[in-house]
């Protein structure tokens, strides 16, 4: 495991270039006004999902055939690639959440830690939620043909939204967008304690779904 | 050690491979035949990237699922069309190889780049055929392997560079509990440093062979119509129709040369035995 963990930070590496870019874009997000909440989910989101592009480096000119006659096994490589995933999260939610307090600190904005934390959070957890589903996919159908079912995802999301939305505008009284923001302010540490559960379940899933899928391929 | 498969079996659509073969221990066995025979599957499935219907495969007398981390660390893999990533250089090569086998020698490799010329920080894609291939046997002879799985490694190679890649598989054999198992295409290479040879088609071994017997007792004979028809039969592996009558593959040159006076008797190459083996009746 140590030495697939070598080899993605070795990648990770190969794309400082990238990672310039991203503080770059942090700077102008700050520069800009951007809601500073913004920056935690975009750098957590961006830390964590590199180990989709790991993954795509691995499987790049049959690379899975090699990487598999080595003493890695298909267990291994999945509880790495997880591994990893969490490390970058954490990293990238902890670098972005300090970037966070700084931005509100210098643009002298009021703020509750602990609504801050609550929120950074919620965050951390969606993009985790977002990677269980991610990472069997692109496992499973590589870089190319995974990207039609994340469209198709997205799809989904959107036209649910769509129909939540339409369904909403046409029953005003059945719940007012008031009535929602007073639930969530009233029960958040019971919400975010439900997708704490519910995001756990998704990665402990997602994980159990990779393996499975590694373990039938044939390289 | 030694590698063994026991009659291995694998179901592609309509090409079946059943396949029995034996690595012993202090060998270098060849592994030969035509594309699409069954030498990549066969060694798949030796390392685990395909399953396999039946058989069993072991390493010593260990069956393949019993097969260790510490097990499979000792195996030395050279493949045809993969290896790590083309944006590493051998510098991050080295430093993934360093924490995946405990055994890795660094100084002994780096040693190697500098004999072999190989530029510690260029980025793999960017190097030749030829030094992508020492690249990769280098890695594999680096980690105190004790069985070298080669498929193809000389593919593709000028004879300078393929006769490198030789003595360094000549002197990784030094120590006695080595063994390689070597599929190519470049018959030449395979006589100048097999033990025996495998000769696999259509999914099944066709012939094994110790190399020396096959260059010292193998050859072909030219018949015509006549001499075809009169002769002992009973040591003609394969024969083929020619403008002249019959060339015929034989495992015992020398009963030929005894018993039929005035017999056309040509040494044959294993590129030969590989052409009469395949297209012989």
């Amino acid at each position: 495991m140590k030495g697939l963990f070598v080899k993605d930070l070795l990648i990770m590496k190969k794309q400082w270039k990238f990672f310039g870019l991203l503080a770059l874009i942090g700077f102008i997000m700050i520069a800009t006004n951007v809601e500073p909440m913004f920056i935690n989910t975009y750098l957590t989101f961006v830390f964590s999902s590199f180990v989709l592009s790991t993954i795509s480096y691995d499987d790049y000119e049959n690379g899975f055939s090699f990487l598999f006659s080595l003493p890695v096994s298909r267990e291994g490589y999945v509880r790495e690639k997880y591994l990893f995933c969490l490390c970058n999260a954490a990293v990238g939610w902890s670098l972005s959440f300090a970037f966070l307090l700084l931005t509100m600190t210098v643009r002298k904005q009021p703020f509750i830690f602990g609504e801050l934390l609550m929120t950074g959070g919620m965050n951390l957890l969606v993009v985790l939620v977002f990677l269980g589903i991610s990472i069997p996919i692109r496992i499973k159908l590589g870089a190319e043909k995974g990207k039609l079912v994340y469209f198709g995802i997205a799809g989904v999301i959107v036209i649910l939204f769509v129909l939540m939305d339409t369904w909403m505008k046409n029953h005003p009284s059945a719940i007012a967008a008031s009535q929602i923001e007073r639930f969530i302010d009233n029960n958040a540490l019971w919400l975010e304690g439900l997708v704490a559960i519910i995001a756990i379940g998704v990665f402990a899933i997602s994980y159990a779904v990779s393996l499975k899928v590694l373990e039938k391929k044939e390289f | 050690m030694s590698l063994r498969l026991d009659n291995v079996t694998k179901q592609y659509g309509t090409f079946q491979l059943q396949c029995s073969i034996e690595i012993p221990e202090g060998r270098i066995t060849g592994f030969v035949g035509p594309n699409g025979a069954g030498k990549s599957t066969t060694i798949k499935a030796i390392l685990g990237l395909i399953s396999y219907d039946s058989g069993e495969i072991f390493l010593d007398e260990k069956r393949q699922e019993e097969w260790s981390k510490q097990d499979r660390e000792k195996f030395g893999v050279v493949l045809a069309d993969s290896g790590f990533s083309g944006y590493f250089s051998i510098r991050d090569i080295v430093q993934i190889m360093k924490n995946m086998y405990p055994h890795f020698h660094e100084d002994i490799f780096w040693g190697y780049c500098q004999q072999y010329r190989l530029p510690t920080d260029k980025m793999i894609k960017e190097f030749s055929t030829g030094m992508k291939a020492k690249l990769h046997l280098l890695l594999a002879i680096s980690h105190d392997a004790e069985v070298l799985i080669l498929d193809e490694p000389t593919a593709g190679l000028d004879v300078i560079v393929r006769e490198e890649m030789l003595d360094l598989l000549r002197d990784y054999m030094e120590e006695g509990n080595r063994s390689i198992l070597i599929s190519s295409h470049i018959s030449s290479d395979l006589e100048g440093i097999c033990d025996d040879l495998y000769m696999i088609q259509d999914g099944t071994i066709i012939l094994h062979e110790d190399t020396d017997r096959l260059i010292s007792s193998y050859g072909v004979l030219k018949l015509t119509e006549q001499q075809f028809n009169t002769i002992d039969k009973s040591h003609i592996l394969k024969r083929k129709k020619d403008s002249f009558g019959y060339s015929c593959l034989t495992d015992e040159m020398q009963f030929y040369m005894e018993n039929v006076p005035g017999i056309v008797i040509e040494k044959c190459s294993i590129d030969d035995v590989i052409t009469l083996m395949i297209r012989g009746e």
